[in-house]
């Protein structure tokens, strides 16, 4: 096996640990607080993924730009809705 | 065997005068690609957000109804056909023509089953009454609110599901090509573009696997 496989043969084998790991995490009794750690296990998971399997890691700058840039405008899309949901009273 | 390793350049298309300048711009061109796709898939996540936000008890109710094993199952699976994905591409780099029939074989086999297992939780959803609309019965405190949670799910899951037809019709037709001809074997930047595709696929999943299947597991 050449280098390259063996590389992508840890990923999966982190992406596996991973998986049971986040699994494991969502039956801790944490009330309704387990997203936060199943989310950022995820963006784990995705960050390998990238990383390695899309190779992002050995890509030119202009393509890590790109690839982060998305999730850069997904998370102010997302921060700033849920900001105006929690920062007023919501009728029940 | 030789003809299975080819060891030919690269084909060049206008106005590229260098591999490396053609495949930084197939590989830039699919990443612009797929930022309108986080954005895409985004706005059903922000839709999640939201409602999970307003309906927290009734998400947590609807979440017990979800086979968190099928879900953990399916990842597994998405996560071996990623890394074949992702070896097939080092393949098709190389030139090793029988190394990426046969990865592509796997991947394709392991993206069916994933669309299997899919399929067979929606059965169960269908034969449970959790699917939305006129045959929907929840009990619970909030029907309506539980309701949308399988809505989301339906839709996001659906919209994945769909978009993993697509890369298995990619995969058939690329595969069949390259089994056909050697042709493909001189445009590398074809199959690293599909793994970028097949790669981002398995990434949305890893987001809706804790959003629809770790919200309250049994």
């Amino acid at each position: 096996m050449n280098k390259s496989t063996i590389e992508h043969l840890k990923i999966l084998a982190s992406l596996f640990l991973l998986l049971a790991l986040t699994t494991a995490v969502a039956f801790v009794p944490l009330g309704s607080w387990n997203w936060i750690p199943n989310l950022v296990l995820s963006v784990l998971m995705t960050g390998l993924i990238i990383l390695f399997f899309m190779r992002v890691r050995y890509s030119a700058p202009l393509i890590w730009l790109t690839s982060v840039a998305g999730f850069v405008w997904l998370s102010l899309l997302l921060f700033l809705i849920i900001l105006d949901y929690i920062s007023r009273p919501w009728p029940q | 065997m030789a003809d299975n390793v080819s060891t030919s350049p690269e084909v060049l298309n206008f106005p590229f005068e260098e591999p490396a300048h053609q495949r930084e711009t197939a590989l830039f061109g699919m990443w612009v690609f797929l930022v309108t796709e986080v954005l895409f898939f985004g706005g059903m996540f922000t839709a999640y957000l939201v409602y999970r936000y307003s309906h927290l008890q009734a998400f947590l109710e609807a979440g017990r109804h979800q086979e968190w094993y099928l879900g953990a199952l399916n990842t597994a699976v998405l996560m071996t056909s990623g890394f074949t994905m992702a070896l097939a591409v080092q393949a098709a780099r190389r030139g090793d023509r029988t190394w990426l029939l046969r990865l592509f074989t796997m991947t394709w086999l392991l993206g069916a089953a994933f669309l299997a297992i899919e399929g067979y939780e929606y059965h169960t959803k269908f034969v449970e009454h959790l699917v939305p609309g006129n045959g929907f019965a929840f009990t619970g405190s909030d029907p309506a609110a539980a309701q949308l949670f399988f809505v989301l799910y339906f839709t996001m899951t659906g919209m994945h599901m769909f978009h993993m037809f697509i890369g298995l019709m990619l995969i058939l037709f690329f595969g069949l090509w390259t089994a056909g001809s050697t042709r493909p074997m001189h445009k590398p930047n074809c199959f690293e573009v599909l793994g970028l595709y097949w790669a981002f696929v398995d990434i949305v999943w890893l987001f809706l696997y804790p959003l629809f299947y770790l919200v309250n597991p049994s």
